[in-house]
């Protein structure tokens, strides 16, 4: 982008900054974000920021899912819980927390995998059987190193 | 155990009787097996020749697999055992138990803890109301 043509969308900027403000406040936006852009050190910090704030949003949906779900023997019911779509739209970067939660407790997570990955490691025979069924994704996820 | 998703246990508790998993569910722990989750659902267990659905017909005919038919009652009769299939306003199977054979019924409840209940107990709660009770010649009487 060239800075010096850098133009303000109207809704963006209060109608009460003069046109001139206006300009000048685009190029420090921009200029912010040039230099955020080649700051490894401000790449590194706000990637922790989102990798907490990811951690601190899967636990939340992840103990809703929990106490919402924690009678239920329904699995149609237990995969479409708003929780865990909740988590499930968080994106891929929620795998390796999921796989992480998978390698410590009984928890179903096997249709947000599939849905995160477009990819299925069970086992026909191996369906219903929950140490079975873990047992192929996480080998999946040795192998992608997560 | 007193339960808020399952009011009567105020008045008739519910006894644990396992350690809590994830490996089962109700369905199968009815059906006699504690090794698989059973749901017509992708991923998991479902006999190939039971309708792929969670029709209440299709769980009757889960458990006419294994000789059960349908009955009337959920009274004890110690030449049989019986199962009883609870199911929502929607008549939508959510849940199953089985008679031991003291007349009291066993349930796993989702992926928590087995336990020893009355009909009562689990009536009116979180998996509606008994919609079918079934019955076999028991196998070892």
């Amino acid at each position: 982008m060239n800075v010096l043509s850098f133009t303000v969308p109207k809704k963006q900027i209060s109608s009460s900054i003069s046109h001139e403000g206006q300009i000048i406040a685009g190029n420090f936006a921009t200029t912010h974000n040039l230099f955020v852009g080649e700051s490894l050190f401000l790449q590194g910090i706000y990637q922790d920021v989102y990798q907490q704030n990811l951690k601190k949003k899967f636990q939340l949906y992840k103990n809703i899912w929990e106490e919402q779900t924690l009678f239920s023997s329904n699995m149609t019911e237990i995969i479409n819980n708003s929780a865990y779509l909740s988590i499930i739209a968080l994106g891929i970067d929620v795998i390796p927390l999921i796989i992480q939660d998978l390698r410590n407790a009984e928890n179903h997570w096997f249709s947000a995998l599939e849905s995160l990955t477009s990819i299925n490691p069970i086992k026909k025979e191996h369906k219903g059987i929950f140490n079975l069924m873990k047992s192929d994704w996480l080998e999946w996820a040795d192998k992608n190193m997560l | 155990m007193e339960l808020l998703n399952f009011p009567n246990t105020k008045i008739s508790g519910f006894i644990e009787t396992s350690k809590r998993t994830a490996n089962y569910n109700c369905i199968a722990w009815a059906y006699g097996d504690d090794t698989k989750w059973y749901w017509p659902e992708n991923n998991y267990f479902w006999p190939d020749d039971i309708p792929f659905n969670t029709e209440l017909d299709s769980f009757i005919q889960l458990f006419e697999k294994i000789g059960y038919k349908q009955c009337n009652n959920e009274d004890l009769e110690e030449e049989f055992e019986k199962i009883a299939i609870y199911a929502d306003t929607n008549n939508e199977p959510q849940h199953a138990a089985r008679q031991l054979i003291s007349g009291l019924w066993t349930s796993k409840l989702g992926t928590n803890v087995d336990v020893s209940h009355t009909i009562l107990a689990m009536a009116d709660g979180l998996y509606g109301n008994v919609a079918v009770f079934m019955k076999r010649k028991r196998l070892k009487y």
